[in-house]
């Protein structure tokens, strides 16, 4: 019965599009009247939730984030791609992946990722005769990598719920190598539709240019290699990196290339401050909601009904992706993270996958549920920057959601994708 | 740039930016409508409610923003004390974990304002006009709900923690838990004003659905 309630409070909010944030929080507190516990427990959960120490990377990287957004970094990587991977056939669809793995780096952030490289690359791509679809359907789906890809503040959040002893240096060397599979497949896809379309490839630049241009991005890589290697060295906590690399951030936008304006800077604490809220904000419901997960055995219930239907290890990695899959369609991502990971983590190891593999399928997973309609951050913000409709983008993304899905696949069933890079380095 | 290079020129000026409230607005933040505007939109009700609200809620983004940037500059003396001084500021933890819970509690009263917390709304929105008012309704009746328990419950936390320290910072624990009130009570006032702004003509779109 309170399990029950647990979920049908949940669904009638999701349904009237209540905030998803306050629909979970309604339904741990419906809970906690229902079993009779005080109700001030529900809000110190949901304060406690907020007041966690390695939370505070999350806000750190979203600054950082946005700070590289309005203050010309991304640019700079778009000309680097350009100069090293434009000469091939449908050069900029491969320009536009590249752009995304290098930016992935640093923002950690699909969203930012879609809309920072969307608006310098869409344009150019449509002048040089590439068609709009194309240009979304590159654009969208590759800006999986700003997930998969480290530094990731999805990933903290996946960490956090997974209620700590896992490491966050380890999540992010294990989002390298998927990453970059997850980017080759892309690649193969955006070549291969150029080349049916018929689409340029562009004039090779010369070393000289190449060189320059690697040379204009470097301070602007170096966020990444600041804050990735802070952590992984041990030198500094991931809370403190994050701050480091926001730091760091304003410095090169500010000082370097002096692109940060007063208004771009405000526009980017005001961004930073709304969307840290509202992750902060899922963070703390979902954690009296995850109390209440517990108190009814989801987790276990789930386990035994899984291995209900089979006891093959393939086949419930298969129902786990379909699901998040599934759930990836109509929600957003660090809610699905937080609700998900403490229901279906104790699932995948039951079967013996490792926590961190699972983490990293996740984000890959949930990625692609932000390129899907009905609901995906990364489709809607690409489609109104290349200036077309959802129908027309879905119609022709296919041979991009079988790349990505073809990389999810890998790294479900090959631990060593994902495990690989760990377990060389920090052994 | 036909002739030109096919990448945008980094000397250019901001040709490649964003287009004005396309894109460059955050990660979860507006994502521009991709729809022709509704045929059934009516302005705002009590217009100069709405105003007031509107800068009330301005006011809470610069206090969140000053506390943000606190942040990260706090942040950044920790690790500066801790390598550079060999003497680590230990408040610095505390005082970061009080703003991070502002913040986010603020924040979150902004977003009830802004209509920017995640939500599903294809569903909802989707359904004839009638089912449609009866949903929005109860969305925004979910969120004064929450907002009033979050008040009320969050008041008793600070009555009971008013005489207990938060370590390292000599402040009362109720600080903590006063964003707990601060959220509900703006919270408040921003839902129940839209849920009267909906009253006024509960089955049209108003320019935040």
């Amino acid at each position: 019965m309170g399990l029950t309630l647990l979920f049908g409070v949940f669904a009638l909010g999701l349904i009237a599009g209540a905030p998803v944030a306050f629909a979970i929080g309604l339904a741990a507190i419906a809970c906690f009247a229902y079993e009779g516990l005080p109700l001030f427990v529900a809000f110190q959960r949901m304060l406690s939730g907020v007041s966690t120490f390695s939370l505070l990377a999350i806000p750190f990287f979203i600054f950082a984030g946005e700070l590289m957004l309005h203050g010309g970094i991304a640019r700079r990587l778009v000309t680097l791609a350009a100069a090293a991977v434009g000469s091939v056939r449908g050069g900029l669809g491969v320009v536009n992946v590249a752009s995304s793995m290098l930016f992935g780096g640093i923002s950690g952030s699909a969203v930012a990722d879609t809309s920072a490289l969307g608006s310098i690359l869409m344009p150019v791509m449509k002048e040089k005769g590439y068609d709009a679809d194309y240009a979304v359907n590159v654009t969208v789906t590759s800006s999986i990598a700003g997930i998969v890809i480290p530094p990731s503040h999805n990933m903290i959040l996946f960490a956090v719920a997974a209620g700590g002893g896992i490491s966050v240096s380890n999540l992010f060397l294990a989002g390298i190598g998927p990453g970059i599979l997850m980017c080759l497949c892309l690649m193969a896809a955006a070549y291969w539709v150029a080349v049916r379309r018929g689409y340029p490839a562009e004039p090779f630049p010369g070393w000289r240019a190449l060189a320059w241009s690697f040379a204009e991005s470097l301070p602007g890589l170096m966020t990444a290699v600041i804050i990735v290697g802070g952590v992984l060295s041990g030198v500094l906590t991931v809370t403190e990196s994050g701050a480091f690399g926001a730091i760091y951030a304003l410095v090169i936008t500010g000082l370097v290339y002096r692109e940060l304006t007063w208004t771009n800077f405000r526009a980017a604490v005001v961004s930073a401050v709304r969307t840290t809220a509202l992750v902060m904000i899922l963070v703390g419901c979902a954690s009296a909601f995850a109390y209440m997960l517990a108190l009814y055995r989801v987790p276990e219930q789930l386990t035994d009904l899984l291995m209900g239907i089979s006891q093959n290890p393939i086949v419930i990695l298969l129902i786990l992706n379909l699901i998040l899959l599934a759930l990836g369609m109509v929600m957003d991502m660090a809610a699905l993270i937080l609700i998900c990971t403490p229901i279906f983590l104790p699932v995948a190891t039951g079967i013996g996958m490792d926590p961190i593999q699972f983490g990293i399928m996740m984000m890959m997973n949930l990625g692609l549920g932000l390129c899907t309609p009905p609901v995906g951050a990364c489709l809607f913000v690409g489609c109104v920057i290349g200036g077309i409709k959802i129908e027309q983008a879905v119609r022709t993304i296919f041979p991009f959601y079988l790349a990505v899905f073809a990389a999810l696949m890998l790294v479900t069933y090959v631990p060593a994708i994902s495990l690989g890079l760990p377990n060389l380095l920090l052994e | 740039m036909s002739a030109g290079p096919s990448f945008p020129d980094p000397d250019a000026p901001a040709a490649a930016r964003p287009p004005e409230g396309a894109g460059g607005e955050g990660v979860f933040g507006e994502i521009p409508e991709l729809t022709a505007p509704r045929a059934d939109l009516i302005a705002p009700p009590f217009p100069g409610l709405d105003r007031a609200l509107g800068w009330l809620a301005r006011a809470c983004m610069v206090v969140a923003g000053v506390q943000i940037v606190t942040l990260v500059l706090l942040m950044g003396w920790l690790v500066f004390g801790r390598y550079i001084l060999n003497d680590t500021p230990t408040w610095i933890e505390q005082m970061a974990i009080l703003l991070i819970a502002w913040i986010t509690f603020l924040g979150a009263a902004i977003g009830v304002r802004d209509e920017s917390h995640l939500s599903i709304d294809f569903i909802r929105e989707s359904l004839p006009p009638v089912p449609r008012a009866v949903l929005r309704v109860l969305a925004d009746v979910m969120v004064v709900i929450f907002c009033a328990l979050m008040s009320w419950q969050g008041w008793k936390l600070v009555q009971t923690n008013l005489s207990r320290e938060i370590p390292m910072l000599g402040l009362p624990e109720a600080w903590r838990y006063a964003a707990l009130v601060a959220f509900g009570v703006l919270g408040l006032i921003f839902a129940a004003v839209r849920l009267a702004q909906r009253a006024v003509a509960p089955t049209r779109s108003l320019p935040w659905d």
